[in-house]
């Protein structure tokens, strides 16, 4: 069975439409946890009865210990803000190599709250903040001190007490390349340090209500409360920066697909939980409802699509031949999102058969050039899988509207319109088609070797590794004009956030979104859920 | 804590790829030769570094980089730092050196104006929930 072209899975309408997969990533990583049989111990509680102070997690995964130290500062309410450009947070983390000395506590409780503008150590892995829900937090220990359990609508709306609004790994501000971790066992696939470091945090920020609150929060309630994450686009150009890693994630989901397809049938069994799955999909649909009205609108259009996926599973259609095929085909007549949700319901009940790929989700590599391609294999690259770029006019106002830059201030990644304010002579290369366009301009006629070409046009040197590099890596580009009108980097944010695992999709705009990460994953104490919390609903046992 | 050399810092291996990457490109040198030499840099010895960032910020030593590069494409080694070790990583950069990478890579900023905070990045001035 063929893989999804990537024509087809590397547009940026269809990655914006991505759902989390049993494959991304802290989904993995929980697995990994399960199956070391990994307990989560605190040996330092130094929280005040007004909640700050510090804490340590400690653990032990592939033979080594890891500690997640918390720290929790009284914040003013006017000063909480997710923006990058931000100083001060509620509560700042580092993942410790190791378990921490009283001076190594010492020292990341006085430079963590600081986040960029301190150094770290590479005995730090993960730097990260978060801050409270203001909806949820109070009201939660408010409760708890009543001797009552919260508004389970509040919690079911909400889903997180906190907030991160970055989670820093590889090397960062002094922390740890992540070479450091690559070779070690659980904390060798992608952003398997900070999905580790979000699920801990999680735990703490429950904790940390109860210890507030003076109660126990009950079980349903906690398990529903994930982290949250307001991502902002300085996340989107990784995946332009990291072909050959976005490459392997595509390729091992489609890779998984494929081999779900060719199953020639079904057994009851995996009809069932087929089913199961659907139906409580369903429900999280529901349990997903967001202010922005464009979004709103497409989610409530997927809860009427997937009636209809529903519909065709309840049906004797999953006996037939092919059964994931004829589902997948079904769902192409609906929407995009409806497409990707159905892939996700797919993979699910069939971790036995997939779950092995995902060691081929990390890669060590770099793109190189290939200088004895010859120059006619180049062209015919270009002519191959840039069709769609060559024929852009770029000097139209609406394909070139955006540039992508780096702000002085906090060197933060930002998208500017390119007609309308300065800097775009500063831009950023992310404008990967039109720098393959005129690639193919200079090529053309050119007679030579790539050494010869690339000596006389060192300008093109990157594109043309980007080319090369997709002739053997197929899901290494995305396959859209990024400085378009049109482009939307958070399509960009939300196929990299499924990845990771997250759900709850809350776009603020069309360069931000909130998410939740972890909601209804095994809390410390219940590893052996590990392999059932897929787009869980509220209250699911 | 690890010591430390009066007036160097620590830096990791990832800010010493990203620190090149942007000042070659600060510097003029095209995107595809200055994501080569940040792959290079994390594997220089700190006099290497120290005169890799000396030629970046040289205009007129930027064909040579570019021919070293050409080479490298060929053999796998660049032939300007042959002694390069093969340890990557965090590593003592001596402040001068530092300095000027930093110097260079600030040319690809863009300076801020009120627009570009508010919008650029897609956050609101008071995000709490």
């Amino acid at each position: 069975m063929p893989l999804r072209p990537p024509q087809e899975v590397m547009r940026l309408k269809r990655m914006g439409a991505s759902f989390p997969t049993r494959l991304s990533f802290l989904p993995t990583l929980l697995r990994r946890l399960r199956d070391e049989n990994v307990t989560v111990s605190r040996p330092v509680w130094e929280i005040d009865e007004n909640g700050f102070g510090h804490a340590v997690y400690t653990l032990t995964l592939g033979g080594y210990r890891y500690s997640l130290v918390a720290v929790s500062n009284d914040l003013p309410d006017e000063d909480r803000t997710d923006r990058v450009i931000a100083t001060a947070w509620d509560t700042a983390y580092v993942l410790y190599d190791g378990l921490p000395d009283d001076a190594e506590i010492a020292r990341i409780v006085a430079s963590a709250p600081k986040q960029e503008a301190a150094r770290f150590s590479p005995r730090d892995l993960i730097l990260s903040r978060a801050n409270k829900s203001v909806r949820l937090f109070s009201r939660v220990v408010e409760a708890l001190k009543a001797g009552q359990q919260p508004d389970e609508d509040l919690v079911r709306q909400t889903g997180y007490l906190m907030r991160t609004t970055a989670v820093y790994g590889n090397g960062k501000f002094g922390i740890a390349d992540r070479a450091v971790i690559a070779e070690r066992p659980g904390l060798s696939g992608p952003f398997m340090a900070e999905m580790l470091t979000v699920w801990l945090i999680r735990g703490f920020t429950h904790d940390l209500v109860e210890h507030l609150g003076g109660k126990p929060l009950s079980r349903h309630l906690t398990r529903h409360l994930g982290i949250g994450n307001a991502t902002r686009l300085g996340m989107a150009p990784c995946l332009v920066s990291h072909p050959l890693l976005l490459d392997a994630w595509m390729q091992v989901r489609e890779t998984a697909l494929a081999r779900l397809r060719a199953l020639p049938d079904l057994s009851p069994e995996e009809v069932f939980d087929l089913r199961r799955l659907a139906q409580r999909a369903a429900r999280h649909l529901e349990e997903w409802n967001v202010p922005d009205a464009a979004a709103q609108a497409d989610i409530e259009l997927l809860r009427d699509e997937w009636q209809e996926i529903r519909r065709w599973l309840e049906s004797d259609a999953p006996d037939g031949a092919c059964p994931l095929d004829a589902l997948m085909r079904h769902a192409e007549r609906y929407s995009l999102s409806c497409q990707e949700l159905t892939l996700a319901l797919a993979l699910e009940p069939f971790g036995a058969l997939i779950d092995g790929l995902t060691e081929c989700q990390a890669t060590p590599f770099h793109p190189r050039i290939a200088p004895e391609m010859p120059l006619d294999a180049l062209r015919q690259h270009i002519a191959q899988d840039w069709e769609w770029a060559l024929d852009i006019d770029f000097t139209a106002p609406d394909q070139s509207a955006q540039f992508w830059y780096v702000s002085e201030e906090k060197q933060e990644p930002r998208l500017g319109r390119r007609y309308d304010e300065p800097g775009a002579e500063l831009e950023s290369p992310l404008d990967i088609a039109r720098q393959v366009q005129a690639l193919s301009k200079s090529l053309d006629g050119f007679a030579g070797d790539v050494p010869g070409f690339l000596r006389a046009h060192p300008e093109h040197r990157a594109a043309l590794r980007r080319v090369q590099t997709l002739g053997r890596h197929p899901y290494s580009e995305i396959r859209d004009n990024l400085i378009a009108e049109t482009c939307r980097p958070i399509d960009m944010l939300r196929c990299k956030l499924a990845f990771f695992g997250a759900a709850k999709f809350d776009p603020k705009s069309d360069r931000w979104t909130r998410i939740t990460l972890a909601q209804g994953a095994p809390l410390f104490d219940e590893l052996e859920r590990a392999d059932d919390w897929w787009l869980p609903a509220f209250g699911m046992t | 804590m690890v010591a430390r050399l009066r007036d160097d810092m620590i830096r990791s291996g990832a800010e010493i790829r990203a620190e090149v990457l942007k000042a070659a490109r600060g510097a003029g040198l095209p995107l595809g030769v200055a994501e080569d030499l940040a792959l290079l840099a994390e594997t220089l010895p700190d006099d290497d570094l120290a005169r890799l960032a000396q030629m970046i910020a040289e205009p007129a030593r930027h064909d040579t980089l570019i021919e070293a590069c050409l080479d490298q494409d060929m053999t796998g080694q660049n032939a300007l730092f042959d002694n390069v070790t093969a340890q990557t990583g965090a590593r003592d950069v001596a402040e001068a050196t530092w300095s000027l990478l930093s110097t260079l890579a600030a040319r690809t900023y863009v300076p801020e104006s009120d627009t570009s905070r508010q919008s650029g990045a897609g956050a609101g001035d008071i995000d709490n929930d």
